[in-house]
């Protein structure tokens, strides 16, 4: 009916609170949006974070027996669908020594194989790199950075850079009780370990732990060849990579019973993470069968039966990930809130409507208004409030998604103040995402809200009867 | 005399109010009967049902027994057949209130008060489409009650009288078969009701309105072609003027 626009106008345009409303759900909007943008990227981020250099899927032994059989299990693993490329790896804390004590995670891989199921050749620097991020305790290395070749990569390890950083720092020399004939193995260190000066480049470094199959304490020196940046602070400060075979030989892993060294286990690519559990249950069932057929009619080559566990890195890092979607759940609901307030100022204003204009709804009445118009008149004038606040909260809010980090450099440029230091995340940007997902959810809550907030003043302006409407004083 | 169309009929009318266990009998058995163009007047004293019986006229509330009819151009239309939505469709186009509050809407201006009723019964593609002639129409009704050239003033601004003045052009605006008047000056000084009262006099010539008011006034009331004298609920004189 014509009445409803022209008189929706009327009451809304003239009036100052109206405003107020719409100001106060554009805000709500406008900070859920934000909010949940900038914690969706955030989450997106600390997903890689939390990720690390974790392989989509990870084959382990058990804690004390480890895994032997390298050769069998890579030809298992590759044999099923999706496996794009595998890797063996060994773990272990060790203690170095420099110029003081300190401890690492020392990672035995193979270069060439590593890089194909992680993305350690995105990590590994080049020199002039380490110089840069040396020079920048901030900095980290740009997204479109070049990836290194898998053979230069390997060139790291090789007994070639070996002597040339043995001379590099002055040792090789007789005194050093070093000989560039045979070198130490190379170690990659984490870039924040030369940050904090802890190591350096072409420092020879004693490493010293316990074999887990000797039980005895072992000692070798290493020589630190290169660094890596993964854009994980912990790694990047703990982690050291040395090639496989050297860390067998310190960590003594050699096993007489079964005449093979042991792994910790084996890094799986797949083509799609999508199929990862559908791909680890593969996996997990064509180990073991191979294990049990070797059981029952031994050939040449045998796995031996230990347990294994396979895992894919969600699994393996299930509560931080749940951690940071709570975090995500309870900020959103808070801000919903902001919403839930304004949507109770929506409320208000059509409760207070209805009382104001009870003479109006009687003279509606009884020139022909039905109940349902005059339902309809005000859940108009709440939705109208409640839509128009929704626009304007997005409009903002996603111009302020797109230039979050424009917005964050002025107010540092004004205040002096960095609302998101780069240092604590190990970002330089303000990661903001906004997935339509996220604006469902700010959307249909603020509708609803705004729907109830309107609906029930409605239906209470319409419940009343006309005559008692038109003797309201 | 020749029989005239009716427009209104209301046979053995009873409103009871029951209020805390007490019943209140208001309407007793009215009977009425009005004819095309006439101007009735309905007297009584206070508190003795009148405004209860233009009620439930119009339809804005409803009879403990009794029936009304209503003479449509097309068909007599019986008040309890109706659904909601029909006695809403039926009231917005057969008949016309004025109220002795006046009772405009203080957020619109004169013009569009009187426009209101016509905004109520059209859909707003029905109202743009029609907007000229409708315009018209307001600004005639504005005339024949003497405002014209205060269109764009805001009711608050206006007077008593003219305020009254708006209430019935708004009250014309959809031309009802029938006005339905509470006092139309019972709050008014004598000089502006008389005013009102010629209007009244005028608009049942002009126009042909029938009008059914409901008067204190016995000047109004002798201007009347027709006076019903309510007593305990019931009419009981019918006076030819
Ligand atoms: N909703 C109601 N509930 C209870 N009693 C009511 C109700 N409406 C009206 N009455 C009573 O019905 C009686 C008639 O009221 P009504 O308003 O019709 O009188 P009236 O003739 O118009 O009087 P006045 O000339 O003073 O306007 C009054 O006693 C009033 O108290
Ligand atoms: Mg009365």
């Amino acid at each position: 009916m014509r009445y409803h626009p022209f008189l929706t106008r009327r009451y809304l345009l003239r009036r100052v609170i109206p405003y107020a409303a719409v100001l106060g759900v554009a805000f709500g909007v406008f900070a859920l949006i934000s909010v949940l943008a900038v914690m969706g990227g955030f989450k997106d981020e600390m997903r890689e974070r939390i990720r690390g250099s974790l392989s989509h899927i990870t084959v382990v032994g058990g804690p004390q027996q480890g895994m032997v059989g390298e050769d069998l299990l890579l030809d298992e693993i590759g044999a099923v669908d999706h496996v794009e490329a595998s890797a063996p790896f060994i773990e272990s804390l060790a203690i170095y020594k420099s110029q003081g004590l300190d401890y690492c995670q020392l990672r035995g891989i193979v270069p060439e194989l590593e890089c194909e199921v992680g993305e350690f050749q995105r990590y590994v620097l080049r020199d002039s790199e380490i110089r840069n991020l040396r020079a920048n305790s901030f900095a980290s290395l740009p997204d479109d950075r070049e990836p290194m070749l898998s053979s230069e990569v390997s060139e790291f390890f090789s007994i070639h850079r070996r002597r040339q950083m043995l001379r590099r720092l002055g040792n090789g020399t007789d005194e050093s009780g070093f000989s560039g004939e045979s070198p130490p193995q190379a170690l990659i260190v984490g870039i924040e370990a030369l940050r904090h000066y802890r190591l350096q480049l072409g420092e020879v470094v004693q490493l010293s732990s316990y074999s887990p199959v000797t039980l005895e304490p072992v000692v070798q020196n290493f020589i630190v060849t290169g660094a890596f940046q993964s854009g994980t602070y912990e790694q990047d400060l703990r982690w050291i990579y040395a090639d496989i075979r050297a860390v067998q030989e310190f960590l003594d892993l050699w096993e007489d019973e079964t005449g093979d060294s042991r792994i910790s286990g084996i890094a799986v690519k797949i083509d799609d993470y999508r199929n990862a559990s559908g791909v680890s249950d593969l996996i997990d069932k064509r180990i073991r069968k191979r294990i049990a057929d070797d059981r029952d009619n031994p050939g040449a080559e045998i796995l031996p039966d230990r347990p294994i566990l396979v895992m894919t890195w969600e699994q393996q890092r299930s509560t931080l990930l749940q951690a940071v979607d709570i975090e995500k759940r309870i900020v959103a609901t808070m801000m919903m809130l902001v919403i839930a307030f304004a949507s109770g100022m929506i409320f208000l204003i059509l409760t207070l409507m209805g009382i104001e204009k009870t003479r109006d709804i009687g003279v509606l009445r009884s020139l022909g208004a039905t109940r349902n118009g005059v339902i309809r008149l005000f859940l108009g004038q709440g939705l109208l409030l409640c839509v128009s606040g929704v626009l304007l909260g997005s409009t903002l809010g996603w111009l302020l998604v797109e230039n979050i980090n424009a917005v964050h450099d002025g107010i540092y440029d004004l205040t002096g103040r960095r609302l998101f230091p780069p240092d604590v995340y190990y970002l330089s940007k303000i990661p903001a995402v906004l997935s339509w997902q996220d604006y469902l959810l700010v959307l249909v809550p603020t509708l609803s809200f705004g729907f109830l907030g309107s609906i029930i003043p409605a239906m209470w302006a319409a419940k009343r009867d006309p005559i008692e409407a038109l003797h309201h004083e | 005399m020749n029989e005239k169309p009716t427009v209104i009929e209301a046979t053995g009318l009873h409103r009871h109010f029951s209020s805390q266990g007490v019943e209140l009998k208001v309407l007793r058995g009215i009977d009425l009967h009005v004819e095309k163009g006439e101007m009735v007047a309905v007297l009584g004293l206070s508190g003795v049902g009148k405004s209860t019986l233009l009620n439930l006229l119009g339809l804005l509330d409803t009879p403990s027994a009794g029936k009304i009819f209503y003479h449509t151009e097309d068909r007599v239309i019986e008040a309890s057949t109706l659904t909601e939505n029909e006695r809403a469709a039926l009231r917005s186009r057969f008949i016309g209130f004025v109220f002795q509050f006046f009772h405009l809407l203080p957020d619109l201006d004169l013009l569009e008060n009187v426009l209101l009723p016509a905004m109520v019964s059209r859909s707003s593609s029905d109202f743009r489409r029609e907007r000229r002639q409708l315009e018209a129409r307001a600004r005639e009704l504005i005339e024949h009650v003497g405002l014209t050239g205060r269109e764009k003033q805001a009711p608050n601004t206006l007077s008593g009288g003219e305020r009254q003045r708006v209430a019935i052009a708004r009250g014309l605006m959809n031309d009802p078969a029938l006005l339905l008047c509470d006092e139309p000056s019972g709050n008014l000084d004598s000089v502006t009701s008389e005013k009102i009262h010629r209007l009244f006099k005028t608009l049942s010539k002009t126009l042909g309105t029938t009008i059914l008011t409901v008067t204190h006034d016995p000047y109004l009331a002798a201007r009347a072609d027709r006076r019903l004298t309510m007593v305990d609920g019931r009419f009981v004189k019918d006076q030819e003027n």
